[in-house]
């Protein structure tokens, strides 16, 4: 009798523990479906996705219109709850539904509701339906420029008067000012400005300064269509242009998108306007990717061609509404959004854009890619559809650029630090990096993003806007001035992947994505160099010491050079060797940055490098191919011939991004080695 | 007959001299290098590179050359080189208007085939053979060429 009432307590007791292990479970399965991508979400919204088997269900229940019904009870329930005003799908497209669907892309919603509702609370609700398979917070994402480092000056800033014609063929009289592009070393942009920090344009533009099929997508708040340094290079939907007022013309999903679309206020059946209000970061973008070149009026830009309108051409992804502070709106889901940004890289592919320029990021701290998958995030699901579907009929899939993010952390901002994404980086006018600018594993590459402190504070407080990057903007009536940041330069290197694009495009050629990003972080030279000393920072309001050091072998594998970008387009890299002698070629020639920088925990090269046993064979290669700490390439053939090998290395970190930590992106290089008896000139015989 | 003698030496001299009997002792290579060639084959050419690597050379009467090679720095230009060569025997050498000697520093072992094609065989590195054909080079080969010479230390392209 004891025995049984002791099994039956036991029996009880396991029953017990078996229900609240159940129930512990559960509670973490539901917690897991919650995805936050930043510690600042919009408040009166969620993202959900649906399983691929209740969609249909919630396809039946819901109408494109306003709805605040899906069809399925339990999830009807905590609409309910939450005081739902809509529901509506996240991705839309007529033309393109099909491939939507095909990509699981009509599963992701979003729902509006009370704004009063604790977003955490409500998004526990949604996630215990059974047929919701992730929760997605709406992140606010950050327009990186703000703060300390965005300072657009008045057009009439005091002209630099000192530099000599920078580059003749063209005619715009402020390209004085943008030693970004062509740096002369004219110290009236700082007293310790080098020769040579610049991107290397003028070259560039002795080949080519754009094609106007290239679209680069600018996902930012909005791009002054009406600029007159911009207007000739904007993207115009003729479609929408010469079609019906009120009418989606071209079946895209949007009504009257004639430069682009905004995303801040758009509602998928409302109309779609550019609002053009303190506009001043996305012009000022833009015109650094394409502001018309060789005008006669303002600066240049990157790829603004040669004023025969061949510059690339601009669409305006309005994913921002700057909003003063005071504006009831400015902490509710009108200003930038998880929401806006995944539809505006949906809308870039579908509407033939090659690159989307994304000069923002998530806020806070995000320390591995695990939670940024296409499972997991709208906006990543959209980044993936973009990079297979965009590109129009000039690259093959999209390629988007990040910038790093200007809070002096030592780790770049989401998306961009995803381990298959560009972060850039910013670098001042002498190749030292910018006092703000994000830097760690998962920054690709350096570009010029300006640093006005170094300027202002060495300089006896005068002139700081030099030093920073000149270009459109429109903010208080001006429609040139400065401003610094990775949002800044972020705008160069979408450049020179147009300018690169362009190239391949005379050559005959069509890029993929993947070549082309290899091309890009192949373009670079060593930054690390330049990352002794120190140089003026700022803490709160107090100047401080910034040590460069700091920085050395984490800015990316270096800054990028435009130049040095369209020669690889021409082929791949290709190294004769004569015959029998051993050859040390400085890797950087092939694969840029700084090598030395490329090292793991014993100073060892992370570089590898291999060549197919036959190949070995037919050039007679003596011994191993290896990579020196100091990056020189060692290889000594005995026959002459032709072969191929591969170099990989890691871009932006010691150890490629994963689930477990953010990291760099991995690089496979080809290079050509020619083995033969050339002369010592080069000369055949 | 002192004089006689002297006569029969002189001529004696002259005739071998100039390779008389109806023997010429003249090098047939001499004559049959000079002209315009166009590289068809060389362990370098594959399907890889056909296309990319693209050499012309003229060896002149006067023991001047002039070589026209497609550049792998750039898909649409040639470079120029210019200099002197030497023919002894079946070797041939060169020297670059730089100073520089040829790659093949012994030289090239040269032939002329039964179809009229110009081998040059490395002499240091039997493997390196190159076939020539004969053939004008096109205008815009010439046309289309930059004189700077190439470093060889340089990183090129290919493809």
């Amino acid at each position: 009798m004891k025995k049984l009432f002791l099994m039956l307590c036991l029996s009880l007791a396991l029953s017990c523990t078996k229900d609240f292990e159940q129930g512990v479970a559960v509670e973490q399965q539901q917690a897991a479906k919650i995805i936050r991508l930043s510690d600042n979400n919009v408040a009166g919204s969620v993202i959900v996705r649906f399983d691929s088997e209740a969609i249909t269900r919630v396809e039946a229940g819901v109408s494109r219109t306003e709805s605040t019904r899906s069809g399925i009870e339990s999830f009807d329930s905590v609409l309910d709850m939450v005081g739902a005003v809509k529901m509506e799908r996240v991705f839309v497209s007529n033309r393109f539904e099909e491939r939507l669907r095909s990509e699981g892309m009509h599963c992701w919603y979003v729902v509006y509701f009370d704004q009063s509702v604790d977003i955490e609370k409500a998004a526990a609700q949604f996630a215990e339906v059974s047929e919701v398979a992730v929760v997605q917070l709406n992140s606010r994402l950050d327009n990186i420029g703000g703060e300390q480092s965005a300072v657009a000056t008045a057009q009439n800033y005091d002209a630099p008067t000192t530099r000599a014609k920078l580059y003749p063929a063209f005619n715009d009289p402020d390209l004085e000012k943008q030693w970004h592009y062509i740096n002369i070393g004219d110290t009236s942009v700082f007293s310790g400005v080098k020769k040579g920090a610049d991107i290397n344009a003028g070259e560039a533009w002795d080949i080519t300064a754009g094609d106007k099929r290239i679209i680069v997508a600018v996902i930012d708040n909005v791009v002054k269509p009406t600029h007159p340094d911009l207007a000739a290079n904007m993207w115009v939907n003729e479609a929408e242009k010469n079609g019906v007022a009120g009418k989606d013309d071209d079946g895209n999903g949007y009504v009257d998108d004639i430069n682009g679309v905004n995303f801040v206020t758009h509602q998928v059946d409302g109309s779609i306007t550019l609002v053009e209000n303190l506009s001043d970061h996305g012009t000022h973008v833009g015109g650094t990717i394409s502001a018309v070149n060789n005008n006669g009026i303002g600066g240049c830009g990157v790829a603004g061609g040669t004023g025969k309108g061949d510059g690339v051409r601009l669409m305006s992804c309005q994913t921002f509404h700057e909003l003063p502070s005071t504006d009831p709106r400015f902490n509710s889901w009108p200003t930038g959004t998880d929401t806006g940004a995944a539809r505006a890289f949906q809308y870039a592919a579908d509407n033939g854009a090659a690159i989307a320029n994304c000069s923002w990021g998530y806020p806070g701290r995000y320390t591995s890619d695990a939670v940024f998958t296409p499972q997991n995030s709208a906006v990543r699901k959209a980044i993936d559809y973009f990079t297979k579907y965009g590109g129009g009929d000039v690259l093959e899939g999209g390629i988007p650029i990040f910038a790093a993010g200007n809070s002096k952390f030592d780790y770049p901002s989401y998306p961009g630090a995803y381990r298959d994404y560009i972060s850039v980086t910013a670098m001042s006018c002498d190749y030292t990096p910018a006092y703000y600018t994000n830097y760690g594993p998962g920054s690709t590459l350096a570009a010029p993003g300006g640093d006005y402190l170094q300027k202002y504070w060495t300089d006896n407080f005068s002139g700081k806007d030099n030093s920073s990057v000149y270009s459109t903007t429109y903010m208080d009536g001006t429609t040139y001035g400065y401003m610094q940041g990775t949002s800044m330069a972020c705008p160069h290197v979408s450049g020179i992947a147009a300018l690169a694009i362009s190239h391949a495009l005379q050559l005959g050629k069509k890029l993929t994505t993947l070549e082309l990003r290899d091309i890009l972080v192949c373009s670079t030279h060593d930054i690390d160099r330049y990352c002794t000393g120190s140089k003026n920072s700022l803490n709160g309001n107090q100047v401080v010491p910034l040590q460069l050091s700091t920085f050395k072998n984490k800015m990316g594998v270096g800054y990028i050079d435009a130049f040095k970008a369209l020669m690889n387009v021409e082929g791949i890299p290709c190294v004769t060797i004569r015959t029998g002698y051993r050859l040390s070629l400085d890797i950087t020639d092939v694969i840029g940055g700084n090598p030395t920088g490329m090292t793991d925990s014993s100073g060892d090269s992370t570089i590898t490098v291999s060549m197919s046993q036959a190949d070995r064979q037919k050039l007679g290669v003596e011994g191993d191919i290896v990579v020196s700490k100091t990056g020189k390439l060692q290889l000594k053939c005995t026959k002459p011939g032709s072969a191929i090998i591969s170099i990989s290395f890691i871009a932006g970190g010691t150890s490629v991004g994963s689930n477990e930590a953010t990291g760099g992106m991995l690089i496979t290089r080809k290079m050509a080695i020619l083995s033969r008896s050339f002369g010592t000139n080069g000369g055949w015989l | 007959m002192k004089k006689i003698l002297m006569a029969a030496v002189v001529l004696l001299t002259a005739v071998a001299a100039t390779g008389c009997f109806g023997k010429s002792n003249e090098n047939p290579l001499i004559k049959g290098v000079i002209g315009q060639w166009h590289l068809k084959s060389n362990p370098l050419i594959t399907e890889d590179t056909e296309g990319r690597i693209d050499v012309y050379v003229e060896f002149k009467s006067d023991n001047t050359f002039d070589l026209y090679q497609k550049d792998f720095a750039s898909p649409t230009r040639y470079n120029h080189f210019s200099g002197t060569y030497l023919i002894t025997d079946k070797i041939i050498t060169g020297k670059y208007s730089d100073g520089k000697s040829w790659g093949a520093a012994n030289g090239y072992e040269a032939l002329i085939n039964m179809a009229g094609q110009l081998s040059l065989t490395n002499v240091d590195l039997r493997d390196d053979v190159s076939i020539y054909e004969k053939k004008t080079i096109p205008a815009d080969v010439t046309a289309a060429t930059r004189c700077e010479e190439v470093d060889n230390s340089q990183v090129h392209r290919f493809l």
